[in-house]
């Protein structure tokens, strides 16, 4: 998975989750990250034991705001979905 | 409970910490620090004057007291590995006695920082009336970074002497099988 797939993917992850359209493009880059097994993306105090992945972080900010969508690199799934305090985000209804 | 000795776990005592921690707190938003408030219950906490008796509608005194200092360990409840210490009070006096590389290489000799560390930022620091210096390395494997990883040494330059070690590192499970860490 290259660079710029991996932020097309995020994006689109991003705008389905509802992460506010004012949030830009910050940073895209593969890291090892670790999951817990069994949890989803969204849960983030999930305990158990856990593994690793590869996977392209891209985040987005606006201000001190940000969301980080982690996308892994072999399946091009979101993996972890993180954001700073205060980030509502904004589902479309219907 | 009757004429009995003032006790840690006494239900009263609660009540009253809580209402005078509630009153300063309303007095900092008052004052427009709300995001002060937080912190209030981590560094203050108010306890009855010893040697007291409870009787019924009787006033009795406490006393607010202040934490000083800070001493904290972080170990891993799965194998019991220091994960990090602080001690605040190592900390004071602080300057930079050390030329940086110097100071470098006594952080480094702490840190003992694996063959897979790379060395992310090191440099003095002030915050508040701490001078201090912080060297921190980043865990890189087969050219990745391994988000969260990292070993972070802050020394007091006039003691030469670390006031806090931290060492965040994992060897990575790509592996299908979860593991305990």
């Amino acid at each position: 998975m290259t660079q710029n797939e991996a932020v097309s993917v995020a994006k689109a992850t991003g705008a389905n989750l509802g992460v506010p359209k004012e949030f830009e493009l910050s940073t895209a880059e593969k890291r090892i990250i670790e999951l817990v097994s069994g949890s989803t993306p969204l849960q983030d105090d999930a305990v158990g034991p856990v593994f690793d992945r590869i996977a392209w972080l891209v985040t987005f900010t606006e201000g001190h705001s940000w969301v980080e969508i982690s996308i892994d690199d072999e399946n091009q799934r979101m993996i972890r979905f993180r954001k700073s305090r205060g980030v509502i985000l904004e589902p479309e209804r219907g | 409970m009757l004429n009995a000795e003032i006790q840690n776990s006494q239900p009263f005592q609660e009540t009253a910490s809580q209402w005078y921690l509630d009153l300063l707190c309303a007095e900092m938003i008052d004052r427009g620090q709300l995001e002060a408030t937080r912190y209030l219950h981590e560094l203050l906490r108010v306890q009855p004057v010893p040697g007291q008796t409870v009787k019924p509608f009787n006033s009795f005194k406490m006393n607010v007291q202040q934490r000083i200092t800070e001493y904290e360990v972080r170990l891993n409840g799965q194998t019991g590995e220091s994960i990090s210490w602080f001690a605040d009070f190592l900390s004071v006096g602080g300057n930079e006695a050390l030329q940086p590389e110097v100071a470098l290489k006594l952080a480094t000799d702490f840190a003992n920082p694996p063959d897979d560390a790379e060395l992310e930022s090191s440099e003095y620091e002030t915050m508040a009336d701490r001078t201090f210096f912080r060297a921190r390395w980043r865990h890189c494997y087969d050219g990745l970074e391994v988000d969260g990883d990292y070993i972070e040494v802050l020394l007091n330059c006039a003691a030469r002497m670390p006031f806090s070690v931290s060492r965040v590192w994992r060897q990575p499970n790509l592996s299908q099988t979860p593991i305990l860490r």
